[in-house]
């Protein structure tokens, strides 16, 4: 595939052309994950309402029938349920790891394997999330291993 | 599926495991032959303890001292039946000796089995570091 990167004109708005014969899952998926990058969702903290880029956020877990998303410092709740976030965003970086978490696999420093049958991941903000093992597979399709 | 896949996986190393730890019993009691009816106890046992393990191993525990209660649970509850099937096979003898003697031929297969499982895992987490270098690591 050719790769051209063109310089717009002055006061011209980026703009990604794709001249393909066909659109494939690859391509869905880039597309997907271009949008991500720019998509939003609203986050709740305290009296705040913060729009949050989809890219900023490391993982969403479920704590006691409410969500938060965590970004590298802040964490905060979204009317959301786990599994519409696991669906809805299913195409792009972020996959469910365990009951509880869907994480943004780009944000992961390294998985390590635990004892107890587990992997642990290390983000880039350094906290640590499970992978349960029953999403390991998942986890290295999403990696195309 | 995915269940039997790992109850598979599971059954390949806890057999494996047991055989090793039979042989070496074997060769350190001094029997010269293993009687054929040995092998099918050794697969059903290998049957059953896989079948515990399966159901309780993947059981998610989420504090430290839950993880550490969950295999402590597990290893008791092989013990046990390992102590019935051994007691069944005619393996040991029922008194604190044979007793003693499962239990720790039960701590050397787990130790075996997680062990062979845990450098599986750890090859697979190469693997998937590897490819979030090559995929995201330029970020």
């Amino acid at each position: 595939m050719k790769i051209t990167i063109e310089t717009p004109k002055q006061g011209e708005e980026d703009e990604i052309i794709l001249r393909c014969a066909s659109v494939d899952d690859r391509l869905l998926k880039l597309i997907q994950s271009f949008r991500s990058e720019r998509d939003t969702l609203t986050g709740y903290m305290d009296d705040r309402i913060q729009k949050l880029a989809l890219g900023d956020i490391f993982y969403f877990e479920a704590v006691d029938n409410k969500v938060y998303a965590y970004t590298a410092k802040q964490v905060y709740e979204v009317h959301k349920k786990l599994y519409e976030i696991g669906e809805e965003y299913a195409n792009t970086d972020f996959l469910r790891i365990s009951k509880a978490i869907v994480v943004n696999v780009s944000k992961i420093t390294y998985i390590r394997p635990m004892l107890n049958g587990r992997f642990e991941a290390k983000l880039k903000n350094g906290e640590k999330v499970i992978i349960s093992r029953q999403y390991v597979q998942a986890l290295k399709e999403k990696l195309d291993l | 599926m995915k269940k039997i896949g790992e109850y598979v996986k599971w059954y390949v190393y806890i057999t494996t495991s047991i055989l090793m730890v039979v042989a070496l019993i074997f060769g350190l009691y001094g029997a010269e032959e293993l009687p054929g009816e040995t092998l099918w106890q050794i697969l059903v046992s290998g049957f059953v303890t896989t079948l515990l393990t399966v159901i309780m191993v993947y059981v998610d525990a989420v504090t430290v001292a839950g993880t550490v209660m969950k295999f402590i649970g597990h290893y008791a509850c092989l013990c046990t039946v390992m102590i019935v099937l051994g007691g069944w096979f005619g393996w040991i003898n029922l008194n604190v000796r044979g007793i003693v003697l499962m239990v720790c031929a039960v701590a050397a297969v787990y130790v075996l089995a997680f062990g062979a499982y845990y450098i599986i895992d750890l090859r697979a987490a190469k693997q998937m570091n590897q490819r979030l270098k090559e995929k995201y690591g330029e970020e």
